[in-house]
């Protein structure tokens, strides 16, 4: 058994290196962009068998998912744009990054490598102090009590994300009465209501197993898109003031409820501990509706303006960078 | 008496998720042999549906209980749902891609 799974575990390392090299040396950006997918599935895998389904489940909706669909979306369309050469400066700024995550991962190795197991990072300390965290889910404890201002950042990233992508362009109402397939219509209609609740139910249960606002926001930003794809996206269903108060929601409920301790004498986000797991759990639902509107509006921009959605086809070019990447891929 | 419906059960469900994985070669090496679309979305929707369909039997089984037996069962009907729309969708984009589809173009 112990075979098995160290050979498992072998061919799941090679495959994510070899899908990872493939990626960045592939010829076309579409096949680029199935292989990142297939990359995003198979490093889920690689979190499961790390022990790691949190992360699992966020590289699996948002890495993979709403990521894949952002960059498919942010393709442009064959013949419309063609692929220009990069400047030296972009090269040159490309080497910089992939030198620097290289120099992190040897220094990460190192670590690893150097320290005996189980004193790296804050692990002991955390186990310590689940009792005050008001939550018996680990992840979620460091996420939103122990370290609550990283992920607070995170929310505010996202917001600042959606904010620069759409200070660039303005809502297009879709032309009216598209053709939709109806069978892809009939499995919208069908799958809604059941995203809804397996989101609320994900976020939900994150207080004491995997799951947690960023999973549940990414089912209901996986959600908007395929509303998006029937000819219904949000921005034409709900009033666009409703959709600002949600896309900021996360962010003023966190910092609303990270203050309220003030009044307690205590520090900003330290929560008494009775009163930790429900302001957790507010948090969390609040979080979980921003995130999925941010997401689903991340992928929407794209759609926007691309060339045929548009009659402007040279917008599509000006298009092609992704920086709303950094956005959602560092947001766990 | 119990134990051995354990023991019984337990077989059935290894029998059942082997007999799953054949089908998901088969669909993959489809997937991957086959020589246009049409054929090849045909591959891989049908057999992995009778894959997936024996792979949740078995772990129904093996789980035997009933939350987990109906998180196994909306898992089923969505991927086979979402597999089965996914597949008609690539059909009908390669269909208008290409020239006059063969007569007998059976989508999934």
């Amino acid at each position: 058994m112990k075979l098995l799974l160290a050979g498992l575990d072998l061919v799941l390392a090679a495959t994510l290196l070899g899908l990872a090299w493939a990626v960045l040396f592939s010829r076309g950006r579409f096949r680029a962009v199935v292989l990142f997918v297939a990359l995003g599935l198979v490093m889920a895998l690689v979190w499961v068998r790390l022990a790691a389904p949190e992360v699992a489940l966020a590289e699996a909706a948002i890495g993979a998912g709403i990521t894949g669909a952002m960059l498919l979306a942010a393709l442009p369309r064959p013949g419309v744009a063609k692929p220009r050469r990069r400047s030296p400066l972009e090269q040159a700024a490309i080497n910089t990054a992939g030198a620097g995550v290289l120099l992190l991962l040897a220094g990460a190795a190192y670590l690893l490598l150097t320290l005996p197991p189980g004193q790296i990072g804050p692990g002991p300390a955390t186990l310590e102090a689940m009792e005050a965290s008001g939550v018996t889910n680990r992840v979620t404890a460091v996420l939103l009590n122990f370290r609550s201002f990283d992920t607070l950042l995170e929310l505010a990233v996202l917001l600042l994300a959606v904010i620069g992508a759409w200070a660039l362009g303005r809502w297009r109402p879709q032309a009216a009465a598209q053709a939709v397939n109806p069978i892809l219509l009939t499995l919208v209609r069908g799958v809604m209501p059941l995203a809804i609740l397996i989101a609320g139910y994900l976020t939900w249960i994150g207080d004491w197993a995997p799951g947690g606002a960023f999973q549940g926001g990414a089912i209901l930003g996986a959600a908007g898109i395929l509303l998006a794809l029937v000819g219904r996206p949000l921005p034409d269903l709900f009033p666009h003031g409703l959709l600002r108060l949600v896309l900021v929601a996360g962010l003023l409920v966190f910092l609303g409820l990270g203050a309220l301790p003030l009044g307690l004498g205590l520090l900003f986000l330290q929560y008494p501990p009775e009163q930790a797991g429900g302001i957790i759990l507010a948090i969390e639902a609040a979080a979980a509706l921003s995130i999925g509107l941010a997401l689903a509006l991340l992928v929407y921009v794209q759609q926007q303006r691309a060339p045929d959605a548009g009659s402007t086809p040279a917008a599509g070019a000006a298009a092609q960078a992704a920086p709303e990447r950094d956005g959602t891929g560092g947001a766990r | 008496m119990v134990e051995t419906m354990a023991i019984l059960r337990e077989w059935l469900a290894l029998g059942l998720i082997g007999a799953a994985l054949p089908f998901f070669l088969g669909g993959t090496l489809g997937l991957l042999r086959f020589p246009d679309t049409l054929t090849r979305i045909h591959a891989v929707t049908k057999a992995d549906n009778v894959g997936l369909g024996l792979l949740v039997t078995g772990l129904i089984l093996r789980s035997w209980s009933p939350a987990v037996s109906a998180e196994l069962l909306l898992i089923w009907v969505l991927v086979l749902s979402a597999g089965a729309t996914a597949g008609h969708l690539v059909g009908a984009a390669a269909r208008e891609d290409q020239e006059p589809a063969p007569p007998e173009g059976g989508g999934p």
